[in-house]
């Protein structure tokens, strides 16, 4: 007999919610270093490391993702919102992993005035390979501001999304992403479970 | 680090220049929007750090019927 997996694997749990506390850093140090009024030097530098954690952490998620089984969606109901999610969390990945770069970029280039320590230029990155054309640091921003915003506002329906299946749907898509809640997790698929059997007609 | 600001602000102004009607505002927005999105897309450090990506996920592709034997035997 096959088990079901339920939830997926502790270190993409840990790197899903560490991207989400490591975005809200960077934007926090983005908008600080454009519209503050601290030191911009050191808030652009927690900004860009901030960024830098979102993108090695979704590297992570989906190299894990591509490697490990993951949870299968509950059967049932219609498919066009299961296309939708599935559709925004791909969105979401690549913008995970666009924004990031983007600024990267703009970093490189812009090295005289926005230098981050320790932050090696990304045009060395490649240089063996001839793939690919240049990009200005303005080319590069101007990407990067609208990617942020696309990103929040994905974001934001991620998380209203993740609120109503645990407030009206009430399945376990929430509680499945929070480690601290496992064993409710359990008692919640157990108990829909067996309350499922005894609603099913005896074959 | 003035740099920051002053191309945040020159972007400002660049995107509130012309007045053309509101639709057409958006579909120039939408146009140089698209057209800087192919330049990022195909840019050398995109393509770069994307090949690298795909390459770690093909490994790890390769590695999952591993991974899926270990997982089903424990």
């Amino acid at each position: 007999m096959t088990q079901q997996l339920k939830r997926p694997n502790i270190v993409s749990v840990i790197a899903h919610w560490g991207a989400a506390w490591a975005m809200i850093l960077a934007l926090y140090f983005g908008l600080s270093a454009v519209y503050g009024n601290g030191p911009r030097q050191e808030t652009f530098a927690a900004h860009a490391y901030a960024g830098l954690t979102v993108l090695g952490l979704v590297v992570i998620r989906l190299f894990l993702r591509t490697l490990l089984p993951w949870p299968k969606e509950e059967s049932g109901g219609s498919r066009i919102p299961k296309l939708v999610a599935e559709a925004m969390h791909w969105t979401l990945y690549a913008l995970m992993v666009l924004t990031p770069l983007t600024g990267w970029i703009v970093a490189s280039k812009m090295g005289c005035c926005m230098a981050v320590p320790g932050l090696p230029n990304i045009d060395r990155l490649g240089s063996g390979l001839s793939i690919g054309g240049p990009i200005s640091a303005t080319t590069a921003y101007d990407v990067h501001v609208v990617f942020v915003w696309t990103l929040l506002a994905l974001i934001s329906l991620h998380v209203l999304a993740a609120l109503f299946h645990h407030f009206v749907v009430r399945d376990t898509i929430l509680i499945r992403m929070i480690p601290v809640l496992g064993k409710r997790a359990g008692a919640t698929s157990a108990s829909r479970a067996i309350a499922n059997s005894q609603t099913l007609p005896a074959e | 680090m003035e740099g920051m600001s002053e191309m945040h602000h020159t972007m400002s102004h660049m995107h509130h220049g012309s007045s053309s009607g509101i639709v057409g505002q958006a579909l120039g927005f939408a146009g140089r929007l698209s057209a800087e999105l192919l330049i990022v897309l195909t840019s050398a450090p995109v393509l770069h750090v994307l090949a690298a990506l795909v390459l770690l996920l093909a490994l790890a592709a390769l590695l999952r019927p591993f991974f899926a034997r270990q997982t089903s035997q424990s």
